[in-house]
C-alpha cells in the first residue's frame, strides 16, 4: 500500500515482536459482536481516477470569472497574491502540528508573532491571538470574554442592528449554554448596569460606516465593553476601531490572502486590550531568549487555557487557524504599509463608482435606508421587485453574480440587492451589471 | 508469645458533641454539659471484630494482654470474651493522663511488644511519652481530635493491624504524634504541634492509579472557584441553612464569601450571614428542627480521609441523619486529594457509616461546577 | 542566529506586489475617517519570499521526519489531497452562492456526510464544527436542547473520566455544565464502581474519550454505555482517537450518542501549524434532531441543478460557524476517503495499531509502561527513564538533537512524567527502529551523561527557550510604538 509501507516480512516480524499471533488479535478488547464492520463505501480509487473524480465535482460548479462577481455579504472576492499561495505550500509549514515545541518550531512560532504585531497595528488594538476558527466565532469568544469581565450581574449583550445575522447566529448558538439574554437595539435606549457588553459591525453588514465616535464613551461610563467587528481591508485606509477606544475588535480575515473557499477555512481575527490579555482565549505567541540569549518566540501565558481553571477558563479553542493566519501575515507583508491602502482604495473607489452608475443607468435607489452613510465596498440597491428573480436573470442571461438577496435575512428585504465591489470587479464588469440592472428592472 | 498492652482512655472523644473539642483539662465540664463516654464503646468494635477474625484465623496466634482493671481495659476485654488478660496496673478514679502514663509504663515492664490504646491525640501524647520508640503504639480511634499517624483509619480497620502486628506481617514505620494545643484550640487557634516520633504497623494503602486532573492548580484558586459556586448557592437558596464544618478548607472558602468563621468549630450560615458559630450537636438538632433544609460543608482530613469522624463529633449520627446524605457537599483542592486515597465515614453509626459508603464512591468539589468522584472506604 | 522579523527588513518605499491601476473615477473619502499609517511593513517580493523560506526552514513538520506527537495523529498527507483541493472551483466558490451553481460542492459535502456517517455508524452528520473542541461544545449543547426537550434540565452533570481529552472540561464549562471526573481503575480502565455512583437523576452525559488517551480501549464499554443510558443521560464519543478504530468499529453501533470526527487526523488533511482542521459530527436518531445546521441533503430528484439541497434539523441547536465550517478541509478529507475505500480504511487503523504496539513492546527495555496492556493507536511510558533527576522534558528536548519530534509531554495527568506516543500507519519499520535506538540510547544517556539531556537541544536553530522570561515579559508583538 502506498501510505503504509509495510512489507509482509516486516509485519511478521514486528508481529513477532509483539508477541501477537495476528493483527487481528491486536483488537481483542474491541467487543466480539462489533468488531471489523463490512463499511459500505465506495471502492477505492487510484490518484488518477480520484483526480478524474474530484475534477467531476469541481466542474459540478458554475464558474463565474472573479470580475463579473459582486457577492460579498461576509466572505469576500479579493486578490490572493501568488506569493501567498507558494508560503502556504512549503511543507514545513502546512504539515506541522501546534508549536508544542519551540525550538524546532521557530518559524512558525516567529511568523505568529508578527501576523500578531502586524494584526495589532491594522486595528489600533494592543494584543492579537493567534486567531480563531472565523470571525463569527472571533465574535462569540469576544461576548464570552465581556461576560467573564462582567461577572454574574452583568447577563446583557447589546447588539447593533446591522450585524452579519450569521454572526448573531453563531452568538446565538454559543450563548445556549449561558443564560445571558442578548438585545438587539440601538445604543441609547437601554445599556446599563447589566449590560457587559456592546457589540457593533462597522462597516456594518449593509456595508455601511458606523457612527463610533464617542460610542466607546458612553459603553465605558455603565462599565460594559465596547466589542467591534471590523473589515481588516478597510483598516488599510480608515481609522481603526481601535482608535475609537473599542475594548476588543474582532473580524473575519478571509479578505487577508485567503481564498473564497465556499466559507472556509477562514480566520477568526481577534484582539484586544493589555489589560484584559489574561482573559483572552486562544494561543497566544511571545518573545523571549534561549540559554544563549538568541531571541525566540514561544506559545506563553497557557494557564488561561482550557485544562486549567473552570471557572476562569474562557475557551475551549484548541486547534484553531494558522495557516490561514500564516496567509494573512504574508498577504499583509507582500502588501505592506501602501498596498493594503491601495487595495481598500480600489475597493472604495470601485463600489461608489458602482453605486453612482447603478443609480445613474438603471435608476434605482442606492442604500434606501441610510442614503447619507458612508459605505465602503458594499451597498444596498433597492431594485422595487424581488431581488431573488432578479439575480437568477442576472446569472442566467448576462452570467453576473449580481449580489446578495437581502430577502432570504428578513423578508422585508426582499427587494433589496447588497452589492458588493472589490479590486476585482473590472470598470466594464460594474458597467455591464448596470445596465443589466436597468434591462431586468425596467 | 507476644504481649500487647492495652488501655482506654475513658473520657476520650467525650468533649466533641457538645462543642468542647477535646477533653483534655476540662472532663468535668464535658460531663456537666451531657457528654457521654464513648471510648470503650469504640474498643468494644475493635475488640469483638478482632475476636471474630482470630476464630476464623487457621493460624492461631498465641499472645496476651497486660492491662488496666475496669473500664481502662479489663472490663471491655472480658465482655469481648478474651480470657489472656494479666492486669498490670490500678487506675486512679477517676483516671487522668497521669494514669495512661504509669500504666503504659507498666505495660513495658511487663514485656508488652505493642501498646493498643483507645483514645484521641491526647492520649497517643501520653503513651508515646513513654514508648518513645522503643515499643510500637497503634490507636482505636475515639478522639475529638486526630492528627497523629497511629491511629487505624477505623476501630474494625484496626483489629486487622493487630493480626497483622502478630502474624508479623506489617512493617514498623515512625510515625508523628500530633497534637493541637487544646486550650488555644477551644479559643479558635489552629495549632497542631508535633510532639513526639512513635512506632507503629504499617499496612501500606493501595496507591489510587488516577490521581486528580488538575494538579497544577493552585490551591487558593481552587478553594476560590469553590467559594464562587457555594456564593451563587447561597444566594440562590436564602432561606436555607449551610452548616460549615472545621478546618482550614472550608474556613478559607468562608473567609472568600465574608463569613467570619471559626476554624475549629461548626458555624452555620443562613442568608449569606453567620447564624451560629462554634455549635455542639444539641444546637445543630435545634436548627435544623426550625429549618430541615440544610447542607452541610466538609472538607476530609488530608491523607486520612476522614469527612466525618474526626474533629466534627458535634455532627454526630442524628445530625447527619437530619441533613439528608444527598445534602452533604464534601470540598477539597485536587493536591488535598492527590494524598488522600480514600474518604471515611466513621459517625459511630456503624449502619449510618455503611450507607454513606454504600455506592462506594463520593462526589467531592475541587473547583467551579466540578467534582471528582472520590473512593470511599468500606 | 535570529531572523529579523518583517519589520525590521522594512525599508520605506517598498512594496511586494504590483496592484491594478484605478480603472475608475476617485471618490473622495471623508477625511475624519482617514488614518495616517496602517503600520505595516514594506517589503520587496524577494523580502517576503526569502524571509518565508528562512522561517519554513526553521520549522518542524511530518514531511521533516518522524513526529510521534500523542493524540494528534500525525500522519502522512497523501499529496492528491493537497492538489484536489486547490482546485479553482472549489477555492474561488462563493458560500453564498445559488445552490444550482453549487452543485459540485453539494455533491461532495454529502459524499462526506454519508462516508463519516457509515464509518461512525450514526443516523446524519453535520459538517459545521471548524475543529474537535468545536464539535465537543456542539456535542454538548445538543445535549442541552435534547434533555431540555423532555423538560429534563435539571440534567448539568456531565461525567468526564481522567483519561479523557483535554479540552473535554473547558467545553463542558463553555456549554454551562458542571463536570464530575470519574477516576481511571487499574487497569487503565474508567473505574465501574466510581460511574455507577456519579450516575443519576442529574447527569446529562458522558464523554467518553475510546480508545482513551492512555491508547487502551475502554474494555468494560458497552457496560459503560448501559450505565449511563440506564440513568437517562447521553454517550458523547471523542472521536479524535478514531485513527484506531476506522474500520475496526463503529462507535454508533456500541450505542454511542454523538461523536465528533477530527478530519485532520484520522482523514489526513494537514494540522497547518495549529490549524484549520474539521471537527464534523454525527448523531444517533434521538440526537440527530438536535445537530448544528445546515446540512445537505439529496432531493434525489431528476434535474442535477437542484439535486442537493440544504436543510437544518429540526430541533437544531442552529450555527456554530459562518457557512458550511471548513470546505477545504472536507475536500481534502473526502479525497482521502475515496482514495483509500474501506479496507484501506481498516488497513490503516490496522498497521497505526501495530506500530504502536511494536514501539510500546520495544521501548519498554527502558521506559515504564504504567498501564502494560495491548495498546490501539498510541500509548503512554513514564519519560524518566527509570533514572531519579532526568525528567521526561529532557528526554523530548533530547529527541530533537537526534531528528525527531518529541511524543506528547505531561499528559494524560494520571500518568508521571508522561509521555505519549503515537507513530501513526505511516511510518516504516525502519523509521520506528531508528526512534528505539534514539530513545535507548536518550535513556543510557540518562545514566551516563545527565547534563546531555538537561542541557538539550544543542543541535537546534535556537538553544532551550526561557518560557518563564516569555511569561513575564509579555511581548505579543512589535506595536511600533
Amino acid at each position: 500500500m502506498v501510505y503504509f509501507p509495510h512489507t509482509d516480512d516486516e509485519r511478521t516480524a514486528m508481529l513477532a515482536a509483539i508477541g501477537c499471533p495476528s493483527i487481528g488479535d491486536l483488537f481483542s478488547d474491541v467487543p466480539k459482536g462489533y468488531r471489523f464492520p463490512a463499511l459500505s463505501l465506495p471502492e477505492p480509487l487510484s490518484e488518477l481516477e480520484l483526480e478524474r473524480e474530484m475534477q467531476r465535482l469541481a466542474f459540478g460548479n458554475r464558474t463565474v470569472s472573479d470580475s463579473d462577481c459582486f457577492l460579498g455579504a461576509g466572505a469576500y472576492n479579493h486578490f490572493v497574491p501568488s506569493i501567498v499561495g507558494d508560503v502556504l505550500r512549503r511543507s514545513e509549514f502546512y504539515t506541522s502540528y501546534t508549536p508544542y515545541q519551540p525550538e524546532v518550531s521557530q518559524g512558525m512560532l516567529q511568523a505568529m508573532y508578527e501576523y500578531q504585531s502586524m494584526i495589532c497595528r491594522l486595528t489600533g488594538m494592543e494584543v492579537s491571538n493567534a486567531s480563531h476558527y472565523d470571525g463569527a466565532t472571533s465574535l462569540a469568544e469576544a461576548v464570552f470574554l465581556a461576560l467573564n469581565v462582567g461577572g454574574p450581574k452583568r447577563n446583557q449583550i447589546v447588539v447593533f442592528p446591522g450585524l452579519n445575522p450569521q454572526y448573531v447566529q453563531v452568538l446565538n448558538t454559543y450563548l445556549r449554554g449561558r443564560d445571558e439574554a442578548i438585545t438587539t437595539d440601538t445604543i441609547a435606549s437601554d445599556i446599563g448596569e447589566k449590560t457587559a457588553a456592546v457589540v457593533v459591525q462597522s462597516p456594518n453588514f449593509f456595508g455601511q460606516f458606523e457612527t463610533l465616535d464617542g460610542l466607546a464613551e458612553t459603553v465605558h461610563a455603565v462599565g460594559a465593553l465596547l466589542i467591534v467587528i471590523g473589515d481588516p481591508i478597510a483598516m488599510g485606509l480608515f481609522k481603526p476601531p481601535g482608535d475609537f477606544g473599542a475594548d476588543v475588535v474582532v473580524a473575519d480575515g478571509q479578505p487577508l490572502g485567503s481564498h473564497l473557499s465556499f466559507g472556509g477555512p477562514h480566520l477568526g481575527i481577534f484582539t484586544t486590550r493589555r489589560t484584559l490579555v489574561r482573559k483572552i482565549a486562544g494561543r497566544l505567541v511571545g518573545e523571549t531568549v534561549d540559554t544563549e540569549g538568541s531571541r525566540g518566540y514561544v506559545l506563553t501565558l497557557a494557564t488561561r487555557e482550557q485544562h486549567i481553571r473552570r471557572a476562569k477558563a474562557t475557551s475551549n479553542i484548541c486547534t484553531n487557524a494558522a495557516l490561514t493566519a500564516l496567509a494573512a501575515a504574508v498577504y499583509l507583508a507582500a502588501l505592506g504599509k501602501h498596498g493594503l491602502r491601495s487595495v481598500a482604495e480600489l475597493c472604495y473607489r470601485k463600489s461608489h463608482y458602482a453605486a453612482a452608475r447603478i443609480e445613474e443607468v438603471a435608476g434605482l435607489q442606492i442604500n434606501p435606508q441610510a442614503k447619507d452613510a458612508v459605505f465602503f465596498k458594499e451597498f444596498v440597491v433597492d431594485l422595487r421587485q424581488p431581488a431573488n428573480g432578479v439575480c437568477r436573470q442576472l446569472t442566467d442571461q448576462f452570467g453576473l453574480v449580481c449580489g446578495y438577496d437581502l430577502g432570504l435575512v428578513d423578508p422585508a428585504h426582499a427587494n433589496h440587492l447588497l452589492v458588493a465591489v472589490t479590486e476585482m470587479n473590472k470598470r466594464e464588469s460594474i458597467d455591464r451589471l448596470a445596465d443589466a440592472l436597468k434591462q431586468v428592472t425596467r | 508469645m507476644k504481649t500487647i498492652g492495652f488501655l482506654i482512655n475513658p473520657i476520650a472523644g467525650m468533649g466533641g458533641r457538645v462543642g468542647l473539642k477535646g477533653t483534655d483539662g476540662v472532663a468535668d465540664q464535658a460531663k456537666r454539659l451531657g457528654a457521654e463516654p464513648l471510648s470503650e464503646a469504640r474498643a468494644a468494635e475493635m475488640l469483638a471484630e478482632l475476636q471474630t477474625m482470630l476464630n476464623k484465623d487457621d493460624r492461631p496466634q498465641s499472645f496476651r494482654w497486660v492491662t488496666c482493671s475496669g473500664p481502662m481495659g479489663a472490663r471491655a476485654l472480658w465482655n469481648a470474651g478474651f480470657e489472656n488478660v494479666d492486669i498490670v496496673f490500678h487506675p486512679n478514679v477517676p483516671p487522668s493522663e497521669v494514669d495512661t502514663r504509669a500504666a503504659t509504663r507498666a505495660f513495658m515492664d511487663a514485656g508488652a511488644d505493642l501498646v493498643v490504646f483507645c483514645g484521641g491525640d491526647g492520649t497517643a501524647r501520653d503513651v508515646c511519652c513513654e514508648t518513645g520508640t522503643a515499643t510500637p503504639m497503634l490507636g482505636i480511634p475515639a478522639g475529638v481530635k486526630m492528627y497523629s499517624g497511629v491511629f487505624g483509619m477505623t476501630p474494625l480497620r484496626t483489629s486487622s493491624l493487630v493480626i497483622g502486628f502478630l502474624r508479623g506481617e506489617l512493617d514498623l514505620i515512625e510515625a508523628e504524634i500530633l497534637d493541637v494545643d487544646e486550650d488555644r484550640y477551644r479559643e479558635g487557634a489552629w495549632v497542631v504541634r508535633l510532639y513526639h516520633k512513635a512506632k507503629t504497623p504499617f499496612e501500606p494503602t493501595m496507591t489510587q492509579a488516577a490521581k486528580a486532573m488538575f494538579d497544577a492548580q493552585a490551591d487558593a484558586a481552587v478553594k476560590e472557584e469553590i467559594a464562587q459556586q457555594l456564593g451563587e448557592e447561597m444566594n440562590l437558596h436564602s432561606d436555607r441553612l449551610y452548616i460549615l464544618g472545621p478546618g482550614g478548607t472550608v474556613q478559607f472558602v468562608a473567609d472568600k464569601l465574608g463569613i467570619e468563621k471559626t476554624l475549629l468549630g461548626i458555624d452555620v450560615v443562613c442568608g449569606g450571614v453567620l447564624v451560629a458559630r462554634d455549635v455542639n450537636e444539641q444546637d445543630l438538632l435545634r436548627l435544623l428542627d426550625a429549618q430541615e433544609d440544610a447542607n452541610l460543608i466538609l472538607s476530609p482530613i488530608g491523607v486520612q480521609g476522614f469527612v466525618l469522624g474526626r474533629g466534627n463529633l458535634q455532627i454526630s449520627p442524628d445530625v447527619v441523619k437530619k441533613i439528608g446524605h444527598k445534602n452533604i457537599w464534601v470540598i477539597a483542592t485536587p493536591a488535598k486529594l492527590a494524598r488522600t486515597a480514600e474518604l471515611r465515614f466513621d459517625t459511630g453509626d456503624a449502619m449510618l457509616d455503611a450507607h454513606l459508603a454504600a455506592k462506594g464512591f463520593w462526589p467531592v468539589a475541587i473547583g467551579y461546577h466540578k467534582r471528582r468522584m472520590v473512593k470511599v472506604s468500606g | 542566529m535570529s531572523e529579523k522579523t518583517v519589520f525590521e527588513k522594512s525599508i520605506p518605499g517598498r512594496i511586494g506586489v504590483a496592484l491594478p491601476e484605478p480603472d475608475v473615477p476617485p471618490t473622495r473619502v471623508p477625511c475624519d475617517l482617514l488614518r495616517a499609517d496602517n503600520g505595516l511593513p514594506e517589503l520587496s517580493q524577494s523580502d517576503v519570499s526569502r524571509h518565508y523560506l528562512r522561517l519554513s526552514q526553521r520549522n518542524y513538520g511530518i514531511d521533516n521526519g518522524f513526529y510521534p506527537l500523542g493524540s494528534c495523529t500525525m500522519k502522512y498527507n497523501p499529496r492528491i489531497c493537497e492538489t484536489v483541493a486547490t482546485y479553482p472551483s472549489f477555492l474561488r466558490s462563493h458560500p453564498l452562492l445559488a445552490l444550482a451553481d453549487v452543485q459540485g460542492n453539494l455533491e461532495l459535502m454529502f459524499g462526506l456526510q454519508e462516508c463519516l456517517r457509515e464509518i461512525g455508524g450514526f443516523d446524519a452528520v453535520s459538517l459545521q464544527p471548524s475543529a474537535g473542541a468545536h464539535g465537543e461544545l456542539s456535542g454538548l449543547l445538543m445535549m442541552r436542547a435534547y434533555h431540555d426537550d423532555r423538560n429534563e434540565g435539571t440534567r448539568t452533570q456531565i461525567l468526564v473520566p481522567d483519561s479523557a481529552h483535554g479540552t473535554n472540561p473547558a467545553s463542558v464549562a463553555m456549554a454551562g455544565l458542571s463536570l464530575t471526573e470519574i477516576p481511571t481503575d487499574r487497569g487503565g480502565n474508567i473505574d465501574l464502581q466510581a460511574l455507577g455512583a456519579a450516575c443519576g437523576s442529574d447527569v446529562a452525559g458522558l464523554m467518553l474519550t475510546n480508545p482513551n488517551t492512555l491508547g487502551l480501549f475502554e474494555q468494560q464499554v458497552e457496560e459503560v454505555i448501559r450505565l449511563v443510558h440506564d440513568c437517562g443521560a447521553v454517550v458523547y464519543g471523542d472521536g479524535a482517537n478514531m485513527n484506531a478504530l476506522t474500520g475496526i468499529m463503529r462507535p454508533g453501533d456500541l450505542g454511542i450518542d454523538i461523536m465528533h470526527y477530527n478530519l485532520h487526523k484520522t482523514f489526513a488533511s494537514p494540522h497547518g501549524g495549529g490549524g484549520p482542521g474539521s471537527g464534523p459530527i454525527g448523531a444517533s436518531a434521538d440526537l440527530a434532531p438536535y445537530l448544528p445546521g445546515p446540512l445537505v441533503s439529496d432531493a434525489v430528484g431528476d434535474d442535477p441543478a437542484s439535486r442537493y439541497e440544504l436543510s437544518t434539523p429540526k430541533r437544531s441547536i442552529g450555527r456554530v460557524s459562518t457557512f458550511f465550517g471548513n470546505f477545504g478541509m472536507m475536500v481534502r478529507a473526502y479525497a482521502y476517503i475515496l482514495h483509500h475505500g474501506p479496507e484501506g480504511l481498516r488497513a490503516n487503523a490496522e498497521h497505526a495499531v501495530l506500530n504502536a504496539n511494536y514501539l510500546r513492546v520495544q521501548l519498554q527495555k527502558a521506559f515504564q509502561v504504567p498501564f502494560d496492556r495491548t495498546c490501539m493507536h498510541e500509548f503512554v511510558c513514564e519519560g524518566d527513564a527509570k533514572q531519579a533527576g532526568v525528567r521526561a522534558i529532557d528526554v523530548c528536548k533530547r529527541l530533537l538533537d537526534f531528528g525527531f519530534h518529541p511524543p506528547t509531554n505531561y499528559f494524560p495527568l494520571i500518568v508521571r512524567e508522561a509521555l505519549m506516543i503515537e507513530p501513526t500507519e505511516t511510518e516504516s519499520l525502519q523509521t520506528l527502529d531508528a526512534f528505539i535506538a534514539a530513545m535507548l540510547q536518550i535513556a543510557q544517556e540518562a545514566e551516563t551523561a545527565p547534563e546531555l539531556l538537561s542541557s538539550a537541544p544543542h543541535l537546534t536553530p535556537v538553544r532551550r527557550l526561557d518560557e518563564v522570561k516569555a511569561a513575564r515579559k509579555q511581548n505579543f508583538g512589535d506595536l511600533g510604538r
